[in-house]
C-alpha cells in the first residue's frame, strides 16, 4: 500500500508542472500518509459482515410506537438508533462516524427488505457476489426478533404481491430487471449537504417550526402535515444526539489516551462533534464532519447505493478559502482531512440480495463526489479545492467515493484537464469523466431550468442529479436488449425456457423485408417498455409507505410542502429511470441480419435462426458471416446509422410515458448487469454465443472495435446522449504505458476534448494490463487492493465474481493513445 | 534520370498494370487511426504497400511487395493490401478531423514507400491540404526527385530515414546505396516549399550504431535549413511474427533491441557533435 502511494507521488512529481500542486509538500511531509496508509489497510483487511443492530433497534422501536403514523414510527426508530447504536471511533481517524456497529457492515433495512436476508440466511456467507459474514449472534437476532415482526410488512413483500403479471414474466426470464428498488433503500439522490453544513440542524429546525406554526389542525389536510413536520423534528433531534454521542466517546477515549498528540486529536474531535451538525460549521474541518454525520444518518435511515455528496469543491470552498486566508489551516492539513474522509466513505457496504448484487457487484455504495464544471453564472468553477479532491483519490486509491469530473470544455482550464488525465493514468478507474455540456442538457431535459441545471452533479454510476431538489429513481429497471433481439427472432419465445413470454411478433420466416424485421424489434421494445412502466407505477405506490424524513430534512421544499421526499415533496420530481443494457448487441445484431439476410443474401432467415437455436454449433459458416458483418465501434457508417435511429426510437418510446411524478427517463448504464442479462440470452446474430455477457454501456462488444479509440468515440457519438437523461456509460481500457509519456498525456487530453466536441457524455478508463488481471484472478490474496472500473464504479477486482472478472479481462485493449 | 535510379518510377506501373494517368487508385496496406508516434498530435496513418528497398530489419515485411499477399496464421488467412481510390482514402482520413483539431494532429502517409506511388500520394496529400488537414510523409527518399517534387507542395512534415552514411554498408543492409537518398534530402531542403524535415535513424545494434556513423549523420544534418530534429528510433522485433505468417525468414534473429539507456547515450553523443540540432529519443529532446 505504502509503495502504491509513494509511486503515485513520484509519478505526479514527474508530470505535474506548476498550478496548484501540493506535491512537493506531500513528498516532504509524507508523514500524514502514514496515517492514511494505516487507516486504508484497516479497511482493506476488514471482511464485510452483516450488521443487524440497526434492524434490531428499528424493530424494538416500532413495537413501542404501534398506532402512531408510519412516518412518526420511522422517525422514532431513527432517533432510537441514534441513541442506542454502537459508537465507535477507530485509531488514527480525524473524521468520525459509522452508520452501523462495525466497519464494512451490511446494514439491513428490515422495513424495506427483511425477507432478502431470510431467503439467504444459509447462503449469505459464501454467495458468489458480495458475500457477507453473518455471525451466529446476529442470526439469532434475526430469527427471533426481526423476522417475526416484519413478516408481511415490508416494501419488498408489497412489491412481490403487486407486481403486474407481464412485468413478472419478463423479470423471471431475465428480460427485465426491476426488483432493485424494493430490495434496498432509496438512494439515487443528492441531499442538500450544503444546507446542513451552512445552516446546521438548528437552522433547519427553525424552518420546520416556523412552517409548523402556520398550520392549523382544524384545517383539512393540516394534521398530516403537522405530524410529518413532527417526524422531521424527531430525526433532527436524533442526529444531534448521535453527534453528541461521538463527542462523548471521543472524550472518553481522550481520557484513556496516553499519547498526547492523539489525545489532542480526540479532544478536537469531541469539540467538533459537539458543535456540528447541530450548528453551522465554522471551519473546513467542521464542514467535513458535519457532512459525514449527515451522510451516515441517511445511510442509517435506509441503506442504499448512491447517496451522493456531489459538488464538494463548490460548497466546501468558502470554508477552505476562509481557513486558508486566516491561516487556520494549511493545504497539507486540508489534504489529510480529505484523505481521512475518503477512507470513511469506503467503510460502508451496500447490502442487497444476491441477484441485485450480480447486477451491481462490489458492495458499491456509489457515493459520487464531483469536481469541476461551471458555477451558477456559467463561469469556470474549478478552484484549488478541486485539485485537492482529485489528489485525495490519488492518495487513497480506495473504491469510494466514486469520483466524477464535470469537464466543461469551454470553461475549465487545461491544467485541470491535465490533472484529471494524470489521475486516469494511475489506473484506479477514477475519475468518471463527464462532458459538462451534455450533463446540463440532460438536467434541462428532465424539466429543470438552465439556471439550476448549471449546478447538476453526477449521481451513482453516471446518472444526473441536482442537490436537495430532485426526486426520482435514476435507475429503476433495466431492459435486456439482447433479449429483445432474441424475442423478435422467435415470435416472443424465450430460448432458454421455451416459453412464450412476450408479445407475439410473428414467425421471422415471414419477414419479407428488413423493415418487417425492424418492426418486430420495435414491437418487442414497445412491449418491454410498457411492462416496465407498469412496474414503475406499482413501485411508486409501494414506496409511498417508505418515507425518509432524515433525507427530507435537506430538501427545502419538503419542509415547505410538509411532504416527504418519498411522497413527491422535493422541488423537482421526475419519472423513474429506465435503463437499457446491451446497446451494441442490439446494433450489431440488426446490422448482421440486414447484411446477411437482406443485403448480401449470404444466408436465409431460416438458416440464421436455426444457427442461433443451435448456438452456431454445426453452423460455423453462418457464425463466420455473423462475426464478419459490420460492427459498432469502428466509425463505420454502414452500421452506425442504426445507433442514431434505434436509440432515438427508444428514447421516444420511454418518454411517451409519465408517472405521477413526471416523464419517464431513459438511461444507459449497465453497472454490472450486462453479465447476468447475458446469462439469459441465447446466441445473437451479432455473433455473440449463448449465455455470454452483453456489451457494457454504450461500449462496443468486447474485441470488435478494431480501429482504436477515435473510432469508438465516433461510433458512440451516434447515440443521442442528451436524450438519455440518466446518463450513458462508455468504458475504455488503456494500457498503462500509453499514458506514461508527456506526449501520451497531451494526446489523452486532446482525445477527451474531442469526445466533448462530439457530444459523448461520459467515458471512463481501465488502465490495466490483462496480464495483471489474470494474475489477480489466479492469486486473489496478493491483489486485495487491486481496483478495477466495473462500469461506472470502481470495485476490488478480487471481490468480483468470476464472470465479471472475465468480462473485464475480455474488454478490448486499445493499442494507442 | 541517372543510371542509379533507372526503373524506379515504373515500379507501381509495372506491378499494378495501371497507367500513369490512372492516378486515382493506389495500393494501400492498411489505415491506422489515433497514432501518436507518426508526427504531431493524433494522426491517421495510411500505409501504402510496396517498397523498392529491402531492409533486413524491416518491421513491416507485408508492406514490401506491391501485390496483395496472403499471410497464414494457423488455419486463418490474412489478406495484406487493398486497392483504394484517393477519394476513399481521404474520406477515411477526414473521419477523424475533430481529433486532429484538438491535438494539432493530422494525417501521415507511410509505407512501404510512399514515393513509389507518387501521383496517388500527391493527390491524397493535396486533397488533405485542401481540407485543412496537417500532412506528413514517412519515406526512405529512395526515389526519383521528380516524384518527390510532386508531393513537396502539399507537405507539412517530412520524416526521412538515414539508415547508414556509408554507401557500401547501406547497400549491404538495405539493398541499394545511399547517394540518391542523401542527394534528395539536400535538394528537398533547398526547395521553396514550406515543410519541416525530421531525420530519423533507426538504431540497429552492430549495424549502424557506431560513433563514426552517428557523427556523420549529425554533420550532414547540421547543414539542413529545414531540419526540425534528428530522432533516434529503437530497433525492435515486433515484426518477426509477420515474417512467419508470410513464410519468410527473418535474418537478424541475433540482434537484440537496444536498451533505453543505450539509446539515450547515443542521442547525447550526437547532441555533443552538433549542439545546435534537436536530438530526440523516446519522444523527448536530449540536453547535454
Amino acid at each position: 500500500m505504502q509503495q502504491h502511494i509513494i509511486k503515485a507521488i513520484v509519478f505526479l512529481i514527474n508530470f505535474y508542472k506548476g498550478d496548484v500542486s501540493l506535491l512537493k509538500d506531500n513528498l516532504k511531509n509524507a508523514k500524514y500518509l502514514d496515517r492514511i496508509s494505516k487507516m486504508k489497510k484497516r479497511v482493506v483487511e476488514t471482511k464485510p459482515e452483516m450488521d443487524l443492530e440497526n434492524a434490531r433497534i428499528l424493530t424494538k422501536s416500532f413495537k413501542e410506537n404501534e398506532g402512531k403514523p408510519l412516518v412518526v414510527k420511522k422517525a422514532e426508530a431513527f432517533r432510537k438508533q441514534c441513541m442506542e447504536k454502537t459508537i465507535k471511533i477507530w485509531d488514527d481517524e480525524l473524521i468520525v462516524g459509522c452508520p452501523g456497529s462495525k466497519m464494512r457492515g451490511g446494514i439491513l433495512c428490515a422495513d424495506t427488505c427483511w425477507s432478502v436476508l431470510d431467503e439467504e440466511l444459509d447462503t449469505i456467507n459464501d454467495r458468489k457476489y458480495d458475500p457477507f459474514h453473518l455471525t451466529e449472534e446476529d442470526r439469532k437476532v434475526f430469527v427471533e426478533e426481526i423476522r417475526p415482526y416484519w413478516r408481511g410488512r415490508s416494501t419488498y413483500e408489497a412489491w412481490l404481491a403487486q407486481i403486474p403479471e407481464d412485468t413478472r414474466v419478463l423479470r423471471d426470464s431475465g428480460m427485465v430487471y426491476i426488483n432493485r428498488k424494493a430490495v434496498r433503500g432509496w438512494g439515487e439522490t443528492t441531499a442538500g449537504y450544503e444546507q446542513i453544513i451552512t445552516e446546521g440542524l438548528s437552522g433547519i429546525v427553525k424552518n420546520i417550526e416556523e412552517r409548523k406554526s402556520q398550520l392549523d389542525i382544524t384545517v383539512p389536510g393540516d394534521y398530516e402535515k403537522i405530524y410529518y413536520l413532527d417526524a422531521m423534528l424527531i430525526v433532527a433531534d436524533g442526529i444531534k444526539i448521535l453527534s453528541n454521542r461521538y463527542a462523548d466517546e471521543a472524550e472518553r477515549l481522550a481520557e484513556l489516551e496516553t499519547n498526547p498528540v492523539r489525545k489532542n486529536e480526540l479532544l478536537e474531535i469531541a469539540s467538533i462533534c459537539r458543535h456540528v451538525p447541530e450548528n453551522p460549521a465554522r471551519t473546513f474541518r467542521e464542514a467535513l464532519q458535519s457532512l459525514y454525520i449527515y451522510q451516515i444518518s441517511i445511510i442509517m435511515e435506509q441503506n442504499a447505493a448512491s447517496y451522493n455528496p456531489g459538488r464538494m469543491d463548490q460548497y466546501l470552498y468558502p470554508f477552505y478559502k476562509a481557513d486558508i486566508e486566516a491561516g487556520r489551516i494549511t493545504n497539507e492539513e486540508v489534504q489529510e482531512l480529505l484523505d481521512c474522509l475518503w477512507i470513511k466513505f469506503s467503510e460502508t457496504c451496500l447490502f442487497q440480495d444476491a441477484i441485485t448484487a450480480e447486477y451491481a457487484a462490489g458492495y458499491p455504495m456509489f457515493q459520487n463526489v464531483c469536481v469541476g464544471g461551471v458555477d451558477e453564472n456559467g463561469r469556470n468553477a474549478v478552484n484549488d479545492l478541486s485539485y485537492l479532491i482529485l489528489q485525495a483519490t490519488i492518495d487513497v486509491q480506495l473504491y469510494q467515493p466514486s469520483l466524477s469530473v464535470r469537464y466543461n470544455q469551454g470553461k475549465n482550464p487545461d491544467s485541470f484537464l491535465k490533472k484529471v488525465v494524470e489521475l486516469i493514468s494511475l489506473g484506479t478507474g477514477f475519475p468518471a469523466f463527464h462532458n459538462d455540456e451534455v450533463g446540463i442538457m440532460m438536467l434541462m431535459n428532465k424539466g429543470i431550468p438552465l439556471r439550476e441545471a448549471y449546478n447538476w452533479n453526477p449521481c451513482g454510476c453516471v446518472e444526473t442529479n441536482l442537490e436537495g431538489r430532485l426526486r426520482h429513481y435514476t435507475a429503476l429497471a433495466d431492459i435486456n436488449l439482447g433479449g429483445i433481439v432474441e424475442l423478435a427472432l422467435s415470435d416472443g419465445k424465450n430460448r432458454k425456457s421455451g416459453d412464450y413470454i412476450s408479445v407475439r411478433t410473428g414467425n421471422p420466416l415471414g419477414f419479407n423485408t428488413f423493415d418487417d424485421f425492424m418492426e418486430s424489434i420495435k414491437e418487442q421494445i414497445r412491449y418491454s417498455v410498457r411492462a416496465v412502466v407498469k412496474g414503475s407505477h406499482v413501485i411508486d405506490e409501494v414506496c409511498m409507505d417508505r418515507p425518509v424524513p432524515a433525507l427530507s430534512l435537506t430538501f427545502k421544499e419538503c419542509i415547505k410542502n410538509a411532504k416527504d421526499y418519498a411522497w413527491g415533496g422535493a422541488k423537482y420530481n421526475a419519472g423513474n429511470g429506465i435503463i437499457l443494457i446491451g446497446i451494441a448487441d442490439l446494433i450489431n445484431s440488426i446490422a448482421a441480419v440486414k447484411n446477411i439476410v437482406y443485403d448480401n443474401k449470404t444466408a436465409t432467415m431460416e438458416e440464421l435462426t436455426k444457427a442461433l437455436e443451435c448456438n452456431f454449433e454445426g453452423y460455423e459458416r453462418i457464425h463466420e458471416l455473423c462475426t464478419e458483418a459490420p460492427k459498432f465501434g469502428n466509425d463505420d457508417e454502414s452500421i452506425d446509422w442504426i445507433a442514431d435511429e434505434m436509440y432515438t426510437f427508444i428514447a421516444d418510446e420511454i418518454e411517451k410515458y409519465s408517472s405521477k411524478f413526471g416523464k419517464m427517463t431513459p438511461g444507459i448504464l449497465p453497472v454490472s448487469g450486462n453479465t447476468p442479462f447475458g446469462l439469459e440470452v441465447g446466441a445473437l446474430p451479432s455473433g455473440r454465443k449463448a449465455w455470454k455477457p452483453l456489451a457494457d454501456g454504450v461500449s462496443p462488444n468486447g474485441g470488435t472495435d478494431l480501429n482504436g479509440p477515435t473510432s469508438v468515440l465516433k461510433s458512440v457519438s451516434h447515440i443521442p446522449h442528451g436524450r438519455f437523461v440518466q446518463g450513458t456509460l462508455l468504458n475504455m481500457k488503456v494500457e498503462p504505458e500509453m499514458l506514461s509519456t508527456d506526449n501520451g498525456i497531451k494526446q489523452m487530453m486532446a482525445l477527451l476534448k474531442s469526445m466533448c466536441t462530439l457530444g459523448v457524455y461520459h467515458i471512463q478508463f481501465n488502465v490495466i494490463d490483462q496480464k495483471k488481471l489474470l494474475k489477480a484472478q489466479k492469486n486473489p490474496e496478493n491483489y486485495k487492493g487491486l481496483l478495477v472500473r466495473v462500469a461506472g464504479y470502481t470495485a476490488y477486482f478480487v471481490e468480483l465474481g468470476k464472470d465479471v472478472q472475465d468480462e473485464i479481462i475480455g474488454r478490448t485493449v486499445q493499442q494507442r493513445v | 534520370m541517372t543510371n542509379e535510379i533507372k526503373g524506379l518510377d515504373n515500379f507501381m506501373n509495372d506491378n499494378l498494370g495501371i497507367s500513369n494517368k490512372a492516378i486515382d487508385k493506389g495500393m494501400v496496406l492498411r489505415i491506422e487511426k489515433s497514432s501518436i508516434h507518426d508526427g504531431p498530435g493524433l494522426r491517421t496513418v495510411v500505409f501504402l504497400k510496396g517498397c523498392p528497398l529491402n531492409c533486413k530489419w524491416c518491421s513491416t515485411p507485408e508492406s514490401q511487395s506491391f501485390q496483395v499477399e496472403n499471410g497464414h496464421s494457423g488455419s486463418k488467412v490474412i489478406k495484406y493490401g487493398m486497392e483504394m481510390t484517393v477519394e476513399e482514402v481521404v474520406k477515411e482520413i477526414m473521419k477523424d478531423s475533430v481529433f486532429y483539431f484538438h491535438s494539432d494532429g493530422g494525417m501521415t502517409l507511410s509505407g512501404g514507400e510512399v514515393l513509389s506511388q507518387p501521383d496517388f500520394a500527391a493527390n491524397i496529400l493535396k486533397e488533405c491540404k485542401r481540407n485543412g488537414i496537417n500532412t506528413a510523409i514517412e519515406t526512405s527518399f529512395y526515389s526519383n526527385y521528380e516524384n518527390i517534387e510532386k508531393v513537396l507542395p502539399y507537405l507539412d512534415h517530412l520524416f526521412v530515414d538515414i539508415k547508414h552514411m556509408n554507401s557500401e554498408e547501406h547497400k549491404k543492409w538495405v539493398g541499394s546505396d545511399n547517394n540518391i537518398i542523401l542527394d534528395n534530402i539536400k535538394r528537398a531542403d533547398k526547395s521553396d516549399c514550406n515543410f519541416k524535415i525530421h531525420v530519423r535513424v533507426p538504431i540497429i545494434p552492430s549495424i549502424n550504431d557506431e560513433e563514426n556513423n552517428l557523427t556523420e549523420v549529425a554533420l550532414f544534418c547540421k547543414n539542413l535549413f529545414k531540419l526540425e530534429e534528428i530522432e533516434l528510433l529503437k530497433y525492435h522485433r515486433l515484426g518477426t511474427d509477420t515474417y512467419k505468417k508470410l513464410g519468410r525468414n527473418y535474418e537478424l534473429k541475433n540482434i537484440e533491441s537496444p536498451t533505453n539507456e543505450y539509446m539515450y547515450k547515443l542521442a547525447v553523443y550526437m547532441k555533443k557533435i552538433a549542439p545546435e540540432i534537436n536530438v530526440k529519443v523516446d519522444g523527448k529532446y536530449v540536453n547535454v
